[in-house]
């Protein structure tokens, strides 16, 4: 009675494998070079970190000496306008 | 086979390519036909193929020899394929807010299903595809034990390691399949029944 169900359920006992794509491989190792491209190495993130290292030392030697830098020029300019007072005196 | 794949495995681990070729030599074909049995589709079983072996590549380290390799490629292939249903059906339920032509084309995103197995022989193909039309009224459960044992071949127990349970629970899993398709079958293809070469 049960018979055409059964039948249908066992349909596929015996069926070949169908085969796989052929060119399936390949595009799998397309898809690992270009992990392996994208993957940054030990040596590359060693690079960065030196990189960011000088950018940031720079900047903070410039940071810390500009205070000192500026200060030096005013006074250097407030000691010559008193020579050149000093000297037009002089001359009269 | 075991002690020659799980050799594989170990080699792919230490930089090996080429064990990785023979792994996929062995085991593509398996994989390949039981996503063709979830997706009906072969270009979306191709893709599902290319992702597995992937995970195999790039998860082989954490591979761990308490299962045999042939379970845990299953393993990952059972995963990816429910994973890829699930978003399909997702996307198929937020169907009426997005476009059902493909990007591009005239093409129906989603066709209906009316799948026939390369591989199935010429007299069953008009049952197999009614098989697969009403595989899909399983749960995941139960249509993976029925595709597992009954479309790949599997033992009971290869199921069972594969799904991480016992013998026993595959065995009442597949019962409980077989018995909700002949239900569905019923339902959704009465006239079988009674048709003269099937008296019913």
């Amino acid at each position: 009675m049960e018979n055409w169900k059964d039948e249908i359920l066992s349909s596929m006992k015996g069926a070949e494998r169908s085969e796989v794509p052929a060119g399936a491989f390949r595009k799998i190792e397309q898809q690992i070079k270009l992990q392996k491209q994208k993957q940054v190495t030990p040596l590359r993130w060693l690079a960065v970190a030196a990189c960011v290292t000088a950018i940031v030392g720079g900047n903070l030697f410039f940071i810390l000496n500009y205070d000192q830098t500026t200060a030096t020029s005013i006074s250097n300019d407030s000691y010559s306008v008193l020579i050149s007072d000093f000297n037009i005196y002089s001359n009269e | 086979m075991t002690r020659e794949d799980s050799l594989w495995i170990r080699q792919l681990i230490e930089g090996n390519d080429l064990a990785f070729k023979m792994l996929y030599d062995h085991y593509s074909p398996k994989v390949y036909n039981t996503l063709l049995s979830y997706t009906k589709n072969a270009e979306d079983a191709e893709e599902l193929l290319q992702d597995v072996f992937m995970t195999v590549y790039n998860t082989a380290k954490t591979f761990r020899a308490d299962s045999s390799v042939s379970t845990w490629i299953y393993r990952i292939s059972v995963n990816k394929a429910l994973d890829f249903l699930r978003k399909k059906n997702s996307t198929k339920r937020f169907g009426i807010f997005s476009s059902l032509y493909k990007k591009d084309s005239a093409e129906i995103k989603y066709e209906s299903v009316d799948f026939i197995h390369p591989g199935v022989k010429l007299e069953n193909q008009e049952n197999a595809r009614i098989l697969f039309r009403v595989i899909d009224e399983l749960s995941e459960k139960q249509k993976t034990v029925f595709i597992l044992t009954q479309i790949e071949d599997l033992s009971q127990q290869e199921v069972a390691d594969i799904l991480q349970t016992t013998r026993k629970a595959v065995e009442s899993l597949l019962q409980r399949a077989k018995a909700n398709l002949k239900v569905a079958l019923e339902k959704h293809f009465p006239e079988r029944g009674n048709s003269p070469k099937n008296p019913s």
